[in-house]
């Protein structure tokens, strides 16, 4: 378990840099996936539940550390997207496309949390005129991305859950 | 509920209530404190991998660009030819007048707020995303960079103010952000108002205590304030508007291309208690705003 908790925490290094340095800077429409939950995920799904949750909270913590969100919003986005895909893994690993609507339902999730906290916090982020388009394409974007990134991550992190989709 | 999900939401409840602690803490702080001093940390571990990333990934970019571009590069650098010639022609034509006005410059003791101040070219290393429009670049206090040093581009369009600093890199918030503090502009017919972020692209500008209208094309410069010294362009007024009880609300459009900003410069001035008043200071470089483009230094 140290071990998948270790490749956890290093994919998720690698993930933010891969989205601040090269993600950020090919926005479609406005748009860009999102790297950093999508892998919040794919740890989630393999990983116990606490360790989990705090991953999620760790990865937040980073983003806005290196961000200018206030301290704490991220943190509390990924920690609340780690636990709902602690809590319903079981159900979504069905088949790939129940496992890509969980993922798109997941991140649209986090990120309408992540606009009306961010909004309650001073974030504004609720008056960019663009953040329906951000909103709808983004968790689509994110689903993309993850035909890539989840399958990588399940060989990395293994498969020892009885009922999982390898996918 | 078993026992492992009766715990995983425990770990929820509590951290859950620890990040608004520490949103409250923060906002509180104004950034300041703890929490300044560890958002400091984590920047300069992830400065270097990010300046390294960025390095390898450059090249990819720009040649992508080059390729996408390349039809529309051949018809601009036509042109260009074609206007430095007529360009070299007005030199000559203008380097008498600008003798004889700086003459009357000094003769008045006007210091014009835009010029001479030194500046450091630097990187983007690091981009925010829809949320959060921030992002990081490859100098910081070694380098003689600040918190609260204004940002401009390549061309010399206002970009943000540097929020954050460490040894080798710094956060800048760029004015298009809606977390970013307006900027006080002046329009060519010198009305005084302010310009916001929006999120997206675009800016809102508002003018007080105003009878004339604006116009498509208008320029905006800023007027000088404690942010920012005068004279820096910042956007164009997108749309005819009228003033309504001497008041103007309008779009504005930024004149820094922001998508793909890749080197900007740190203007090195500091607020010295007059508006349109600057410090110049002895640097890597010096960069004459708005129109010039004259970078050295650094390693963009």
């Amino acid at each position: 378990m140290t071990r998948r908790i270790l490749i956890s925490l290093g994919a998720i290094g690698v993930a933010i840099v891969v989205q601040k340095v090269v993600i950020a800077r090919i926005p479609v429409f406005g748009a860009t996936p999102d790297l950093v939950a999508l892998t919040v995920i794919a740890c989630s799904r393999r990983l116990r539940s606490e360790p989990a949750v705090v991953l999620g909270f760790t990865a937040g913590l980073i983003l806005d550390l290196l961000g200018s969100t206030p301290l704490g919003l991220r943190s509390m986005v990924l920690t609340v997207v780690a636990f709902v895909t602690v809590r319903t893994r079981d159900r979504f690993e069905i088949s790939i496309p129940t496992i890509g609507l969980a993922v798109w339902a997941i991140t649209l999730g986090g990120s309408v949390l992540l606009a009306v906290v961010g909004t309650l916090f001073g974030q504004k982020t609720l008056s960019d005129p663009n953040i329906l388009t951000e909103l709808l394409l983004g968790p689509v974007y994110t689903v993309l991305l993850g035909l890539a990134v989840l399958p990588l991550m399940t060989k990395l992190l293994g498969g020892e859950r009885q009922q999982e989709i390898v996918l | 509920m078993s026992e492992r999900q009766d715990h995983a939401t425990s770990f929820l409840v509590i951290l859950v209530i620890l990040s608004f602690a520490l949103m409250t803490l923060d906002i509180r702080s104004s950034g300041g404190g703890a929490v300044g001093t560890l958002r400091t940390g984590v920047q300069s571990v992830f400065a270097p991998v990010q300046k390294l990333a960025t390095t390898i990934v450059d090249p990819v970019f720009d040649l992508v660009d080059g390729i996408a571009n390349a039809a529309g590069l051949r018809d601009a650098n036509a042109q260009l030819q074609q206007r430095i010639q007529e360009l070299e022609a007005k030199v000559d034509e203008l380097s008498s007048v600008e003798a004889e006005l700086e003459s009357l410059r000094n003769a008045l003791g006007l210091v014009p707020a835009d010029q001479n101040i030194a500046t450091v070219a630097a990187r983007v290393i690091a981009r925010g995303d829809s949320f959060d429009a921030s992002f990081q670049i490859d100098r910081g206090s070694s380098q003689g960079v600040l918190a609260g040093m204004p940002v401009v581009d390549d061309t010399g369009a206002l970009v943000g103010t540097v929020i954050d600093v460490t040894s080798d890199s710094a956060t800048v918030v760029p004015i298009i952000s809606p977390s970013a503090d307006g900027v006080r502009v002046k329009t060519p017919a010198q009305q005084i108002g302010v310009v916001l972020g929006r999120g997206a692209n675009e800016l809102d500008l508002e003018l007080l205590d105003t009878t004339e209208p604006v116009a498509v094309g208008d320029l905006l410069k800023t007027s000088g304030s404690e942010r920012y010294p005068g004279g820096i362009k910042v956007a164009k007024v997108a749309e005819d508007v009228r003033p309504e009880a001497n008041r103007i609300v309008a779009t504005a459009t930024p004149l820094a291309d922001f998508p793909r900003l890749d080197i900007v410069l740190v203007l090195q001035w500091t607020f010295t208690g007059t508006v349109e008043e600057t410090t110049t200071t002895t640097s890597t470089t010096t960069t004459s705003l708005p129109d010039s483009t004259s970078t050295t230094g650094g390693d963009g």
